[in-house]
C-alpha cells in the first residue's frame, strides 16, 4: 500500500477537490498544509514550484488535473470506459471554464474592477454555468442520478467543490432541480459527509 | 471503425494536438475548418457554445479541447500504460496549458503598452521557464520520448504548444537542446511528418 502526501496550503483552493477524492476513495492521506514561511524553504524541491504537489512511492505529481484525476482512476471513480472517462473530462473542461471567472475576480486589485466581476458571476456567468450542468446532467438517468455512469464520480465531487467553494465569494443563484438534488447526493454520501463534518469540526 | 469529424477554426489553437493524435496514429478524420463568418450561426448548435468539437459516427458530440484530445489518445493507445504514465502525460497537458493560458492573455490584452509588457515577460521569463520543465522531463526519462517508452499525448502537446515560440523567436530553443532533438524526433515520425508537410500554415 503506497503512502500518499498532499501538499498545499492551509486552504481549499485547488487542493479541497483531492481532499475529498481521497475521501470516497476511502484512502487515508497526509495532507500536508504548509505555512508561507515553510512553503518558501520547500519550494525549489517541489516540481514545478507549485502546489498541490502530491507524494506517491517517492514520486512527486504536481498539477491538480493531474493529481486528481491519477486518485480517481487509482480507485475507479474516473469512469468505467473511454466514453464515460471523456464525459468526466467534459465536466473537469467546463469547471475549468468557469473558474477562469473566479480567478478574474480573484487577482483583480482594483475595488470597482472586482465588484463588477462578483456582479457578472452572480448575474451572468453563475446561471449560465447551473443551467450548462443542469442539461449535461439530465444527459444521464434523466438527471436523477450522477453525471456519469451509475456512481458517484470525480465529475460530481468537482461540481460539489466548485459551488461550494463559489459560494463563498459570491451569492449563487437557486440550483436548478436536477443539479440542486445531485448537490444533496454528494453532500449525503455517506465518506463526503464524514469528510466535511470533520472539516466543519475543524473550521471552529 | 468510427466516423471522426473534428470542428474548428482555420487555425492550430486549440485543435491542433487532436489534430497531431490522428496523424500519429494513422487514422483518418473529416479536419473541418470553419470561416469565422459562419460561427455565429452554428455556435448555438455545439454543446457549450464553443469550439473545437468533435463528431462521433455523425451522433456523439464532443466538447472541450483537452477532453477531445484526452479521449483520442486513450482510443489510440497514445495515453500511457499505467495510471502513472497516464498522471505523467495529464501533468505534461496541463502544463502546456498553463502555457498557452499565459499566450491567451497577451493575445487579448487591447492596450498596446501593456501587451508589450506582457509579451516581453511571457518570452523572457515564462516561456524558458516552462521550457525548462519540458526539457526536466524529457532528460528524467530514459527514453528520449516524455512519458514511457514510446509516443504518447505528450509529447503532441509539447509539440504543439512550442510551435508558435520556436517559430516567432528561434533563438530560444538554442537554450534547449534536448528540447531541440526531442522536436526532431516528433516531427520525423513519418505518419507526423507528412501531416505537417501537408497542413494549412496559419498564424497560430
Amino acid at each position: 500500500m503506497p503512502a500518499y502526501k498532499l501538499m498545499y496550503f492551509e486552504a481549499k483552493g485547488r487542493a479541497e477537490v483531492i481532499r475529498l477524492s481521497f475521501a470516497v476513495a476511502g484512502q487515508s492521506f497526509e495532507d500536508k498544509r504548509y505555512s508561507i514561511e515553510e512553503w518558501y524553504k520547500v519550494k525549489q524541491a517541489i516540481p514545478q514550484h507549485q502546489l498541490p504537489c502530491l507524494q506517491v512511492d517517492g514520486r512527486f505529481i504536481p498539477q491538480s488535473g493531474a493529481i486528481m484525476r491519477y486518485i480517481a482512476r487509482e480507485f475507479g471513480f474516473y469512469g468505467d470506459n473511454n466514453n464515460e472517462n471523456t464525459r468526466v473530462d467534459v465536466i473537469l473542461g467546463a469547471s475549468d471554464d468557469f473558474l477562469k471567472n473566479v480567478m478574474s475576480w480573484y487577482y483583480e486589485k482594483d475595488e470597482t474592477k472586482k465588484e463588477e466581476i462578483k456582479k457578472d458571476l452572480e448575474e451572468t456567468k453563475l446561471p449560465q454555468f447551473f443551467s450548462l450542468l443542469e442539461s449535461i446532467l439530465k444527459e444521464n438517468d434523466g438527471g436523477d442520478g450522477y453525471f456519469v455512469g451509475k456512481k458517484i464520480s470525480l465529475a460530481d465531487i468537482m461540481i460539489y467543490d466548485i459551488t461550494d467553494q463559489t459560494s463563498s465569494i459570491a451569492k449563487l443563484p437557486a440550483f436548478p432541480p436536477k443539479l440542486a438534488g445531485l448537490i444533496d447526493r454528494v453532500k449525503n454520501n455517506s465518506k463526503i459527509k464524514e469528510y466535511l463534518a470533520k472539516r466543519e469540526k475543524l473550521s471552529q | 471503425m468510427k466516423n471522426y469529424k473534428l470542428t474548428y477554426f482555420d487555425i492550430r489553437g486549440r485543435a491542433e494536438i487532436s489534430r497531431l493524435l490522428f496523424a500519429a496514429a494513422g487514422v483518418q478524420y473529416a479536419d473541418d475548418r470553419i470561416k469565422r463568418e459562419d460561427w455565429p450561426a452554428l455556435k448555438p448548435k455545439t454543446p457549450q457554445g464553443q469550439l473545437p468539437i468533435l463528431t462521433i459516427d455523425d451522433a456523439a458530440t464532443l466538447p472541450q479541447s483537452l477532453a477531445i484530445a484526452r479521449f483520442l489518445a486513450r482510443e489510440f493507445g497514445l495515453s500511457g500504460k499505467t495510471n502513472l504514465e497516464q498522471a505523467q502525460c495529464d501533468v505534461i497537458v496541463q502544463t502546456t496549458e498553463d502555457l498557452r493560458a499565459e499566450w491567451v492573455k497577451v493575445f487579448r490584452e487591447a492596450d498596446e503598452t501593456k501587451k508589450a509588457e506582457l509579451q516581453k515577460k511571457l518570452v523572457e521569463e515564462i516561456v524558458p521557464k516552462l521550457w525548462k520543465i519540458f526539457q526536466d522531463t524529457l532528460s528524467s526519462n530514459s527514453s528520449g520520448y516524455m512519458v514511457g517508452d514510446g509516443l504518447t499525448l505528450g509529447d503532441l502537446a509539447v509539440y504543439d504548444v512550442m510551435e508558435i515560440h520556436t517559430r516567432d523567436y528561434p533563438d530560444l530553443i538554442k537554450n534547449f537542446p534536448q528540447l531541440q532533438t526531442h522536436r526532431q524526433k516528433v516531427a520525423s515520425i513519418p505518419n507526423v511528418k507528412r501531416y505537417l508537410e501537408n497542413r494549412p500554415v496559419t498564424l497560430f
